[in-house]
């Protein structure tokens, strides 16, 4: 399957790229595990996912009934990853323009 | 800069290349996060050779026997991702296809060979030996998937 080049705003910003890459491998994943993987407080993860949420792009759940708090898994939607896979062969075509320029 | 949401210029190539390396690095931080636990690939192992063993038991032995193993297989599931934080997703197969394959090779042989020889002894051989091939192929797979991740999966 073949990806189109398309720049996304949305996922652009360096937090939410970070989700997202995150997120195209693991799919799903915990709230903690992406506030620490990008290395920031609670209220940016959780502005950073609205964001994204209202996008289409994750959706997220709080499963219950295992007993404890209940956690925040945040999961990646098909939307989501063709958007992501869009803007990252975006990235890769300007990066291929500089690598040109300069040889 | 942080960006926390506002409007993006579209970048320059060289911002471009730096969010690559932005994604290069989380993925290499991922690798360090799917840590597998010990006991993961052995009780997958037992799972996989409860399925194979109950092929041969009676009628009314098997449903109960596969519900077991289904029961544990959700377990299992369950708390590797309450440990890792973490989906266990399938796009983890593409990063060690060749491990992955191998594994679903070596299942598929069994339920084969168990099917052909009808033996209770072959059987329990035969579970014996999918029980160490998943903890031995499994270890593998996970040491290639992290190699993958480590290295770059999309950012070449």
């Amino acid at each position: 399957m073949t990806t189109r080049p398309e720049f996304d705003e949305v996922i652009h910003a360096p937090n939410r790229l970070k989700i997202c890459a995150l997120l195209a491998t693991a799919t799903t994943a915990e709230f903690g595990t992406l506030r620490d993987a990008l290395g920031v407080a609670d209220s940016v993860t959780s502005k950073q996912l609205k964001v994204l949420t209202e996008a289409g792009y994750v959706k997220l759940s709080k499963p219950t009934g295992t007993g404890g708090r209940a956690k925040t898994w945040v999961t990646l939607t098909p939307a989501g990853r063709r958007a992501f896979h869009g803007h990252l062969a975006m990235l890769h075509q300007m990066a291929a323009d500089i690598s040109q320029g300069v040889g | 800069m942080e960006n926390n949401g506002e409007p993006t210029l579209r970048p320059s190539p060289d911002e471009a290349r730096a969010s690559l390396d932005d994604v290069r690095h989380l993925e290499a931080d991922l690798a360090d996060r799917l840590v597998t636990p010990w006991w993961y690939y052995p009780g997958l192992g037992l799972v996989e050779a409860l399925f194979i063993t109950s092929m041969t038991f009676p009628l009314w032995l098997q449903l109960p026997a596969v519900a077991a193993g289904l029961a544990g297989l959700g377990l299992l599931v369950r708390n590797w991702q309450r440990l890792t934080g973490l989906g266990l997703s399938t796009h983890y197969f593409a990063l060690a296809p060749g491990w992955v394959t191998a594994l679903v090779v070596v299942y598929l042989s069994a339920i084969v060979v168990v099917l052909l020889a009808d033996q209770p002894v072959v059987t329990a051989v035969i579970a014996a030996v999918l029980l160490a091939a998943t903890v031995v192929l499994g270890r593998r797979a996970d040491t290639a998937m992290r190699y993958r991740l480590r290295h770059g999966t999309r950012t070449r």
